[in-house]
């Protein structure tokens, strides 16, 4: 069934290409894609931007993930951090992680670091609220076992119960960070940092909407390959959970 | 020889709340004896085991331990109504949870927890997670955890509440056979008479706001016990009265 419905799906893609629906040469042809997939393979452009974007997608989605846990977990532990960070949070929480593009580049000029940047920011507060609010649903039961049985101590309880028990949420936090991630990407490379974001901004400045589309594809691809891996490493690491 | 648990002049109450539950409560256990506490749901039964149990602090009084120190030991283990197995640790590592910071070596702390398994009858289900146990052995987990750390008090809040009567008979008489194998004090909340009563050596009525003793009633039948006894009825009957 899924294979009859991406069959259908190409075949009303190339009926809009062949009939013109929309302006024309706007809608690549879909089975010129392949040509089009050699065409960037062999003139070198296609790796060099997939692993250029790799670079800011993990630098970003690792900084900003372990920033978001950090902090999340301190607003959700401590009363103090929690009051002294609120209204910080609260003004900057709604400001898009693209508006920072202008910083970014104002900071680190148009590098691989600003890029990174942009990105992290998104997947911050992802990961922040995923955290914050995966430790404060924590059972309370489970820090009074963590007492009784001679776990009081801050560091103990939380690394023996807080991590462990909010480690779902902060897992799911995680991995729509690693989503998310991806979305900023594309839109922070087109501020001019090398990368898959670039590739189509120039692909498309010149009308080359098929090789647009191997852009597209090859991010799809790796997202589905990053969040494939993540989930075998949450598998692993969540496999108490019943199934 | 010294009481195992003196507690004086407990005094305790919960912000908001109209009485204290507890006013100038004293409660004095001898070493190896079997204490259960009845009294209606919310009278502070519970609260007073947390109380003895050193995870809640009151207001007023003093609440002394007297056990022999040994650094590999905790002078008080508690077992909670709900079990309280953490879902993401095996139930080997949930009853070695309390030997984690004792001065043991992985060695002994693991023949720990073979001893208590064993005495528990889990041994085979050492590898479970707690979602695959039923509630009987989940309690029994919970048992087993508590006495992995060899107190001289067993603290138990109405530990058989949650399961079929069944079970819960079967369960009774272990605790009975692990109280006598072991010398423990046993201090047992419930707000089953008849258990109480089959149980204890002496069985405490609590009642009244703040909390007061209204009856402290020996039982002297032999052991083993038999739950048909009419004398246990009678002493049933003389407990539901005081209530």
């Amino acid at each position: 069934m899924g294979l009859a419905g991406l069959v259908l799906f190409i075949g009303l893609w190339k009926s809009a290409q062949a009939f013109g629906w929309m302006r024309p040469g706007t809608v690549p042809d879909p089975f010129r894609l392949p040509a089009a997939f050699l065409d960037e393979w062999r003139t070198d452009r296609l790796l060099p931007a997939i692993g250029s974007s790799m670079i800011h997608y993990v630098w970003g989605l690792g900084l900003g993930s372990l920033a978001g846990v950090l902090v999340g977990f301190l607003s959700a532990t401590s009363r103090t951090f929690d009051d002294l960070h609120g209204w910080v949070a609260r003004i900057l929480r709604p400001i898009p992680p693209l508006a920072w593009v202008i910083f970014a580049i104002a900071w680190f000029k148009v590098s691989h670091a600003g890029a990174a940047f942009v990105i992290s920011i998104g997947v911050f507060w992802v990961n922040y609220f995923a955290t914050a609010s995966a430790v404060r649903n924590l059972d309370p039961r489970l820090g009074e076992l963590a007492r009784a049985f001679g776990h009081g101590s801050f560091l103990r309880r939380h690394w023996t119960v807080t991590l462990p028990g909010a480690a779902p949420g902060i897992f799911s936090g995680l991995r729509t960070g690693v989503g998310q991630a991806w979305m900023t990407l594309i839109a922070a490379e087109l501020l001019g940092v090398p990368g898959m974001g670039q590739e189509m901004n120039a692909a498309a400045g010149v009308g080359a909407y098929d090789a647009v589309v191997v852009y597209m594809l090859a991010i799809s691809l790796v997202y589905s390959l990053s969040d494939w891996v993540f989930g075998l490493v949450e598998g692993r690491i969540l496999k108490w959970r019943p199934s | 020889m010294a009481p195992i648990l003196n507690a004086q002049g407990i005094g305790l109450s919960f912000p908001g709340a109209p009485h204290p539950v507890l006013q100038g409560f004293d409660l004095v256990v001898e070493p190896g004896e079997f204490v259960a506490i009845v009294g209606s749901s919310g009278v502070g039964k519970s609260t007073l085991l947390r109380v003895v149990a050193g995870l809640v602090a009151p207001d007023t009084g003093t609440v002394t331990v007297t056990t022999s120190e040994a650094p590999d030991r905790r002078r008080r283990a508690i077992v909670f109504q709900d079990g309280r197995l953490m879902p993401w640790r095996d139930l080997r590592a949930n009853i070695g949870y309390g030997l984690e910071g004792l001065k043991v070596s992985a060695a002994t702390r693991r023949a720990r927890v073979d001893d208590v398994l064993e005495l528990t009858g889990l041994s085979h289900l050492a590898d479970r997670y707690p979602h695959q146990l039923s509630g009987g052995q989940i309690q029994r987990g919970g048992i087993a955890r508590a006495l992995a750390v060899q107190p001289d008090l067993l603290l138990m809040d109405e530990p058989f509440s949650a399961v079929d009567a069944l079970t819960r008979e079967s369960l009774q008489d272990e605790v009975l056979r692990l109280w006598q194998a072991s010398g423990k004090a046993v201090l047992f909340v419930t707000h089953d008479i008849a258990e109480a009563a089959f149980l204890a050596d002496r069985v405490i009525v609590l009642a009244g706001s703040p909390a007061g003793i209204v009856l402290d009633e020996h039982i002297a039948l032999a052991r083993p016990r038999d739950r048909a006894d009419p004398a246990l009825d009678a002493i049933g009957k003389r407990i539901g009265a005081a209530l």
